[in-house]
């Protein structure tokens, strides 16, 4: 991200939502039609929209593969919009293939070195779908009944969508609406939703009617198959009348209708409410009933000018939002963290100061601004934190696509299921969250849904059902894949394991449902003849546990055979700051993500056995591994042996991620504290275990472990020699007393 | 005091583009809106030398923006230029019958979008009936 100069990381931002805008409409045109839905044609407007100003944008950054794709891609979004290609699931296939393509593109555009995407063949298939353009527009004669005013302030597409409405045998309406021009948006809106309810909106005409400064008149062209009566009652807002426009030959009529009884003036004026009435397109036409009435109460509406249009209201206010880079929003968050080690040293001090005579009263008032000011820095905190949180919708549809392609590929009928897009999340975790829910529906596609036959044979609906869910639980949030497929045979999970040695047939007997189907992760495991198609998953689960781990995320599988499976996925919010454990060891500080600690205990020497080698601890009938982080760090020097300072106090952090716990012994345990995470240099980010640094007070900093590292580190030892099963387990020699509460020795599923 | 331009475009980079090389000059000061319909909200808010607006935009489209400024008689001096792709030519053309100016084909550079503002600019404040523009 750094190598890059400004304007290419503004096209690439930009390029982004163009191209998240273009997919998420292909996706819902998508599932219209596989519906057998009239798709909505806004929809398909606004691919061609997007397109455009991609095209537009790749332009002007000269960023030329990007330019030549996107404008064959527009004249074809173009004909297609303008009904000159028919929109199927083979036009779609390109369209969603675009997405991709433009993807990779925009992903190659931030590598130094990246092989160029070939889009000959991409532009081969979408003028393959060009050619067969079903040509021009019927001439004008279904419109001759329309006034030639309207017609020519039509754009093409706005002429193509009022024919489409009367071949369609819609009626036609003209609705006359008189806005608060401050407040033209809200109104627009609200009257928008009302009128999308009855049909399709064709245009917005402003009329040049209403002169006045506050003021504008809005001729809208309604197309629908409802009657003048239920549109007039739908649309009601002040006084309505509705009225039809006769198309289809010439000498065509205007009905005027007057529905909706006017009601009087309302004392105080709201801006944002439209007044509509409705208008004959044809100039001598019988005015409606209404119109009178309607004129009358215009000026009380009206509301003062100034009230609103203040100095303050900026003309270039209009737009709402700003972009900004993720870096300095890290620069402010350090800033935050180091206020707060200022703020720490202030209260250092301030006890110094409280031993002193006769401050007593400083000391309560330096108190008081102490607390004030740490309520707002935490408040400051809070905000940032905020404005780095996005909705995982964009993950959400990139799923989508895979859900469709992939299911077209393997000839499975899937529909998705999504639900909780706009739960948010820091941006860095949604990046990283994209591969791994990827692997996961994969997975559920290629071995957990079943063919159509082979479902219908089992008594399922034959289409099959992946449903994706978040949702925020507690400070986490929880992501779900659940699909209604094979489920996993857990027996023959269990075989495989017993036959990798990865369990005693003994154990394994004791093991429930929820700690086999954990041998899905452990790597290479999935990969075995057990869990081929026949069985479940397919490759690649440790992957995700390990992608998931890094995030301190949980990972957990829940699964009935034949019925289908469910992964959920716990995550922090945010990993930009984070709690912390701090502890020490052989004179060294270090922090460990309070997320992944489950407890903290006091054992004595005794407790300690060694199997092959290996130190372990048995705690509530489960064997714990040891790690020494001063052997593992190498921080005793010229191989001494470390000694236990007292053999009766040995401190084990116990910690945990996804499935697997590890004991680290500790001399002693600090505290715990809030830390804002930096990145390393160069120099130590190659040291496993350590995730990066962080500042406690007085300018110290401290390494921050990364705790997935370390207990893969510290099973990958045990692993080998088996150690992992210890004779009698079950009884145990552990005394060790628990120091903290918090779940432990039984099988974990969700998070501490 | 610059002179207030409005520039109406719903993609934001073009909308940069244009705006960037008419403040470059120093003559000029930009209102920019991504709608036709903040461009109506806009219109009445301060006094503008000209309205550079793209023609095919949803709902209130360029050419119906054209039309609504013409037929009005605060506004009608304003001259409109008009962006569009090449490839929309009826839109184009219904734009200049409502009442633009002057037009430009998108892609185009600084100083063909300056050229065409100038002349934009010439031919409002001489013209034949209101000599009003062009403050």
């Amino acid at each position: 991200m750094t190598g890059r100069d400004r304007p290419s990381t503004e096209f690439l931002s930009e390029a982004q939502d163009v191209i998240e805008e273009l997919s998420r409409n292909l996706l819902e045109l998508d599932t219209q039609q596989r519906a057998g839905l009239q798709y909505d044609p806004d929809l398909l407007n606004a691919a061609f929209r997007a397109v455009h100003s991609l095209k537009g944008l790749a332009a002007l950054f000269n960023a030329d593969s990007v330019t030549q794709l996107s404008h064959s891609l527009e004249s074809t979004l173009d004909a297609l919009r303008l009904g000159k290609i028919e929109l199927g699931q083979a036009a779609l296939d390109v369209l969603f293939e675009a997405v991709e393509t433009f993807q990779r593109m925009l992903a190659g555009f931030g590598e130094e070195r990246s092989t160029p995407v070939d889009i000959d063949p991409l532009l081969t298939r979408i003028l393959a779908l060009s050619g067969g353009g079903a040509g021009d527009e019927a001439p004008g004669d279904s419109l001759s009944g329309l006034d030639d005013s309207i017609i020519s302030v039509l754009t093409e597409y706005e002429e193509h969508r009022l024919r489409e409405n009367i071949r369609l045998g819609r009626r036609l309406f003209r609705v006359h609406a008189s806005f608060d021009l401050l407040a033209i948006d809200v109104g627009i809106e609200a009257l928008k939703g009302k009128m999308k309810a009855f049909g399709e909106v064709i245009t917005y005409l402003p009329s040049a009617d209403s002169t006045s400064d506050d003021r504008i008149d809005l001729d809208i062209l309604l197309g629908s198959e409802r009657p003048i009566t239920a549109i007039a009652d739908g649309v009601a807002e002040d006084g309505v009348t509705v009225h039809e426009l006769v198309t289809g030959g010439p000498g065509a009529l205007s009905r005027p209708v007057v529905v909706a009884p006017a009601r009087p003036p309302a004392p105080k004026p709201q801006p944002s409410a439209p007044r509509i009435k409705v208008e004959p397109i044809e100039e001598d036409e019988v005015d409606p009933i209404v119109e009178d009435t309607s004129g009358a109460d215009r000026r009380p509406l009206a509301i003062d000018h100034d009230d609103i249009d203040g100095e303050a209201m900026s003309l270039k206010s209009l737009s709402q939002t700003v972009r900004v880079d993720l870096s300095r929003l890290d620069h402010l968050m350090n800033l935050i963290g180091e206020l707060g080690v200022v703020q720490a040293n202030f209260g250092g001090s301030l006890d110094q100061l409280r031993l002193r005579d006769g401050t007593a009263d400083v000391v309560r008032d330096l108190q008081g601004h102490l607390r004030t000011m740490s309520r707002k820095l935490s408040l400051l905190q809070q905000g940032l934190l905020d404005v780095r949180m996005v909705p995982l919708g964009q993950v959400f549809d990139k799923l989508a696509r895979l859900v469709r392609k992939l299911g077209r590929e393997s000839g499975k009928e899937i529909r998705l299921g999504i639900s909780g897009s706009n739960t948010e999340l820091d941006k860095l975790i949604v990046e990283e969250l994209s591969d791994p829910l990827m692997h996961i529906i994969r997975n559920a596609i290629d071995h957990g849904i079943e063919l159509r036959e082979e479902r219908i044979a089992a008594g399922k609906p034959p289409t099959g059902k992946i449903e994706l869910r978040a949702f925020q639980r507690g400070n986490r949030v929880v992501i779900e894949v659940e699909d209604d497929g094979r489920g996993m045979d857990w027996h023959k999970i269990r075989e495989t394991a017993i036959r990798r040695g990865l369990t005693s047939p003994e154990d394994a007997a004791d093991l429930g449902m929820g700690e086999v189907v954990e041998f899905i992760f452990v790597p290479g495991f999935s990969t075995a003849e057990a869990v081929t198609t026949t069985s479940g998953r397919g490759v690649g689960m440790d992957v995700v546990k390990t992608n998931i781990s890094r995030l301190s995320g949980m990972i957990d599988v829940d699964t009935v055979l034949g019925r289908g499976s469910k992964i959920s996925i716990t995550l922090p919010v945010t990993l930009a700051i984070i709690q912390a454990l701090v502890i020490d060891t052989c004179g060294q500080t270090f922090c460990i993500p309070l997320n992944s600690v489950l407890e903290s205990i006091m054992v004595r020497l005794s407790d300690i056995v060694t199997v092959e080698g290996h130190e372990v601890i048995s705690l509530r009938g489960r064997t714990l591994p040891l790690l020494h982080l001063s052997r593992m760090f190498g921080l005793l020097g010229n191989g001494a042996e470390q000694g236990y300072a007292d053999p009766d106090r040995i401190y084990v952090v116990i910690v945990g991620l996804a499935q697997h716990r590890v004991g680290l012994v500790v001399d002693e345990l600090v505290g715990q504290q809030d830390v804002v995470i930096k990145p390393l240099g160069s120099a130590l980010r190659s040291v496993p275990g350590i995730a990066g640094a962080t500042e406690l007070g007085a300018n110290r900093t401290v390494l921050l472990l990364d705790v997935g590292t370390l207990v893969d580190e510290a099973l990958a030892r045990v692993d080998t020699t088996g150690a992992l099963i210890v004779p009698g387990s079950g009884s145990g020699s552990g005394s060790g007393s628990a120091s903290g509460p918090g779940p432990a020795g039984e099988a974990h599923h969700h998070g501490p | 005091m610059p002179d207030k331009v409005l520039v109406v475009e719903d993609s934001r980079a073009m909308r940069g583009f244009v705006s960037s090389i008419l403040e470059a000059t120093g003559q000029y000061e930009v209102v920019e809106v991504d709608n036709g319909f903040d461009a109506l909200r806009a219109l009445p808010r301060a006094d503008y030398v000209l309205i550079v607006t793209d023609v095919n935009m949803p709902d209130v489209s360029g050419i119906e923006l054209t039309k609504f400024v013409r037929a009005n008689d605060k506004y009608k001096a304003i001259p409109v230029v008009v962006i569009s792709t090449d490839s929309s030519r009826t839109d184009l053309r219904r734009a200049l019958e409502a009442g633009a100016s002057h037009f430009l084909a998108k892609p185009f550079t600084a100083e063909e979008l300056l050229e065409v503002v100038a002349r934009a600019r010439t031919a409002a404040a001489s013209p034949p009936a209101e000599p009003e523009a062009g403050a």
